[in-house]
């Protein structure tokens, strides 16, 4: 029986910031952080590379939710060229939230282009423009940047021994990713006594043999990473 | 009282660029401590325990990128907490990248360039005269306006230097103890190597030898001192592209181990494809080698060219054939990716790949280091990636580009572990030499055909699934990010459900092995663990011998007594 017919798929999809906070220095003598650089129009501005997007899928609805990495915010957007449905009017909003309703339930991709205006928090607006894609699939939607290949990001995952107790295991998920990311384990046998974010606790079986632990870090449209780990119990 | 220097840097065997400085210090009237430092659970001990050292000078070797930011945060923390001693760093990485060490690391000194046994030595001199550090040659320091970089510094003869210091336990393989060797360079020059990079930027040979005298001289001590009946040589090859010189000088080795007695001894080498010929194997396997590295990198016609291979593929393929015959064990390393790569080339490998699997192979991507020719390739082109830490690239054609971040992420616990299943295939295809060499009595040719038939099992396995992700991205929408994505966590499944299955046999094999050692009078004492290493971890680093780890990420229960 192959690993896969065993194992126990543990809380896929669901969602974990592994990103720290960046904390300001509170020990200066009521000093306060200098202001951020001032926001510019370059390249990676104006041809979208700041923005990321993530979406849901119900029914022939998608919603597209466009996060926005540089210091500034939405004044004016529309969306144009729209592939596989039709747009709905678009409400200016920070974070930025557009709707598509898909032609029929049979779509599961297309694409659309994203054009509009954001400020700088001193002032300074830009143009923005940028095509993304859409795929549906059995893991959900993902929507990419149109000329970016997929897998982009590649920072490796690695399960780490935190603890061990007779057979009874806590392993943790870490990667140097920054950003947010769904965790998936899965195991090849045993008992999974709780998941915790990035954190798995796991009791083998009794019975001799070796059994792994398989990890998938999901970065979204940066793509994903994976780790496994085998263990023997005598 | 000697002035103790502390020298920091990676001992997964016994490390001949910390322990020739250890040397060379010694010489000069100095105290030094090795502080081994593996990986960065242990770099709160390393600091502690340097601290308490309170040496004159800590070095540090940064040989390689990947571990860089790591050693270089030793001399941050040191400084944190109030380390006031010289901090010098040195090593390939450290020697191409002086300038944004000494910017970004104010912790940081001194970077010493290129073999630093002299260039180091001269440096604790002054640090405990107090003289100025300026216009030292081979070494790089701070000045008022900019770095202040010493005039480069002839390369020693290797004759001329005192032997490395082999101080500890040697290394074991199936209780044989062993020792590293070498001369240093390569005549070659492929454009991503960072060997023949560091020779050319010393302004030195390319290649130097130490004369079999001098090797045989040392071999000798280690015999006597410590045991040792293996020794493996580190050379970047061992060999010169002439071979009536390589049959003269591997003959006069010869005859001096017959003199000295040193007939009952074994040899690893590395070489390139070119350097293989029936009689000069045939006279090192008489000598004693077990194990050749061959060094294929790549059997695409663009590969040979764009890595610049200077040799062809019908080399390759008649290296291995010619190792073949003489019996004589190697595995070798594929670069299936590299800049100009084609899907047709990444076929042609993957076919030599699958040709040749009952030699074990790994595979990967050509890696950007510094000083390479590839880094100013690619830097010319506007194609070069990321930062001094990590520099990449993507490849020409974005399905290439594609199949490797698919491949990369799918064969990552395999091929890019230390204990993933391609390294544990070389480790045990080499214990298993070691076994018949010095145990000939618990080998035997149903063994042998047994081990053969994993590693054909091994690489096969590795060209089917890749196959698979050549066919899918020749297939696919190249953007289809779902598609994509769906199909390489498939294939990554696929590989760690195999791998479970590989490490089991391997598992079986080793413990067979240890059993028919054992029963032929071999003493394998289980080592105590390293470090932070747990002590249910001791059967792993028995399994990790071969290639010189202590440590693995397996867990396993309290070792059984025997």
């Amino acid at each position: 029986m192959g690993i896969r017919k065993k194992a126990k798929k543990l809380a896929s999809g669901a969602g974990v910031a592994l990103a720290t906070s960046g904390l300001s220095s509170c020990h200066n003598n009521g000093a306060v952080d200098p202001p951020p650089p001032p926001f510019e129009c370059t390249t990676g501005v104006g041809d979208g590379s700041i923005l990321d997007a993530i979406g849901t899928v119900a029914g022939t609805t998608l919603q597209v939710m466009f996060m926005n990495r540089s210091p500034s915010r939405w004044t004016a957007a529309q969306i144009t060229a729209v592939v596989g449905g039709t747009v709905r009017p678009v409400e200016v909003a920070n974070p930025l939230v557009v709707v598509i309703d898909l032609t029929n339930d049979a779509v599961t991709s297309g694409s659309f282009t994203l054009s509009g205006t954001v400020q700088g928090y001193s002032g300074s607006s830009c143009m923005v423009t940028r095509t993304f894609r859409f795929t549906i699939g059995s893991s959900g939607v993902v929507i990419a940047r149109e000329d970016e290949l997929p897998l982009s990001e590649r920072h490796a995952a690695h399960i780490a021994v935190l603890s061990r107790d007779g057979r009874h295991l806590q392993l943790e998920a870490t990667t140097q990713y920054a950003g947010t990311a769904a965790i998936a384990w899965t195991v090849s046998g045993g008992d999974v006594v709780w998941q915790d974010g990035r954190r798995l606790s796991w009791r083998l079986p009794e019975a001799s043999g070796l059994y792994q632990a398989q990890l998938v870090i999901d970065y979204g449209p940066g793509g994903l990473s994976f780790d496994a780990l085998a263990f023997e119990v005598f | 009282m000697p002035q103790p220097i502390a020298l920091v840097g990676a001992e997964y065997e016994e490390n001949r660029s910390l322990r020739y400085l250890a040397a060379a210090v010694a010489s000069a009237g100095f105290h030094p401590e090795l502080v081994p430092y593996n990986d960065d659970s242990q770099r709160a001990a390393v600091v502690e325990s340097i601290l308490e050292l309170d040496p004159l000078v800590v070095g540090i070797s940064v040989p390689f990128q990947m571990r860089a930011r790591q050693l270089l945060a030793v001399a941050s923390d040191l400084r944190a907490r109030g380390y006031q001693g010289h901090v010098g760093v040195g090593g390939h990485f450290a020697t191409f990248e002086y300038e944004n060490v000494l910017r970004d690391f104010p912790a940081v000194d001194s970077v010493t360039r290129h073999e630093g046994e002299d260039t180091f030595r001269e440096l604790c001199g002054r640090v405990r005269d107090g003289r100025t550090l300026d216009a030292v040659s081979g070494l790089v320091v701070r000045g008022p306006s900019g770095t202040v970089v010493g005039p480069p510094r002839l390369l020693p003869r290797l004759d001329d230097l005192p032997w490395p210091d082999r101080r500890g336990e040697p290394h074991d393989v199936l209780g044989i103890p062993t020792a590293p060797l070498g001369s240093r360079g390569c005549y070659a020059d492929c454009s991503f190597c960072c060997i023949f990079a560091y020779a050319e930027s010393a302004r030195g040979p390319r290649y130097r030898r130490r004369s079999p005298e001098n090797i045989v001289a040392e071999m000798k001590r280690e015999r006597e001192e410590r045991g040792v009946r293996l020794f493996i040589f580190h050379d970047d090859n061992f060999f010169l592209p002439h071979l009536p010189t390589n049959l003269e000088r591997y003959r006069r080795l010869g005859e001096l181990l017959h003199r000295e007695g040193l007939d009952d001894v074994a040899f690893v080498i590395k070489c390139r494809p070119n350097d293989v010929d029936p009689e000069l194997f045939r006279l090192l396997k008489d000598l004693g080698v077990i194990r050749a590295y061959v060094g294929i990198e790549t059997n695409s016609g663009e590969g040979i060219v764009s890595l610049n291979r200077r040799i062809t593929a019908a080399d390759n393929r008649r290296a291995l054939r010619v190792l073949q015959e003489l019996d004589v064990y190697c595995s070798f390393n594929v670069l299936i990716f590299d800049p100009e790569a084609t899907l047709g080339g990444i076929e042609t490998n993957l076919d030599f790949m699958e040709e040749m699997a009952d030699r074990p192979f790994n595979f990967c991507r050509a890696e950007v280091y510094a000083g390479t020719p590839l880094r100013g390739i690619l830097e010319a082109q506007g194609r070069l990636r990321g930062d001094y830490f990590a520099w990449g690239y993507e490849m020409r054609e974005p399905r290439v580009e594609l199949l490797f971040r698919i491949g990369s992420t799918a064969f990552a616990t395999r091929n890019f572990k230390t204990d993933g299943v391609h390294n544990l295939n070389m480790g045990i295809r080499f214990d298993n030499e070691v076994m018949r060499f010095f145990y000939p009595d618990a080998w035997g040719p149903r063994w042998h055909a047994a081990l053969l038939a994993l590693s054909r099992d091994v690489g096969e396995h590795s060209v089917r699934q890749m196959r698979s992700g050549l066919a899918f991205v020749r297939s696919t929408d190249p953007y289809d990010h779902g598609a994509i994505k769906a199909f390489t966590l498939e294939l990554a499944r696929e590989v760690a459900c195999a791998d479970l299955a590989f490490i089991r046999r391997i598992k079986a094999m080793r413990r067979e092995m240890e059993t028919r050692v054992r029963a032929c009078g071999g003493a394998l004492m289980p080592k105590p663990p390293r470090h932070s290493a747990p002590p249910w971890a001791a059967e792993t680093a028995r399994l990790g011998s071969s290639t010189g780890l202590e440590l693995s990420t397996e867990l396993l229960p309290p070792p059984v007594r025997s």
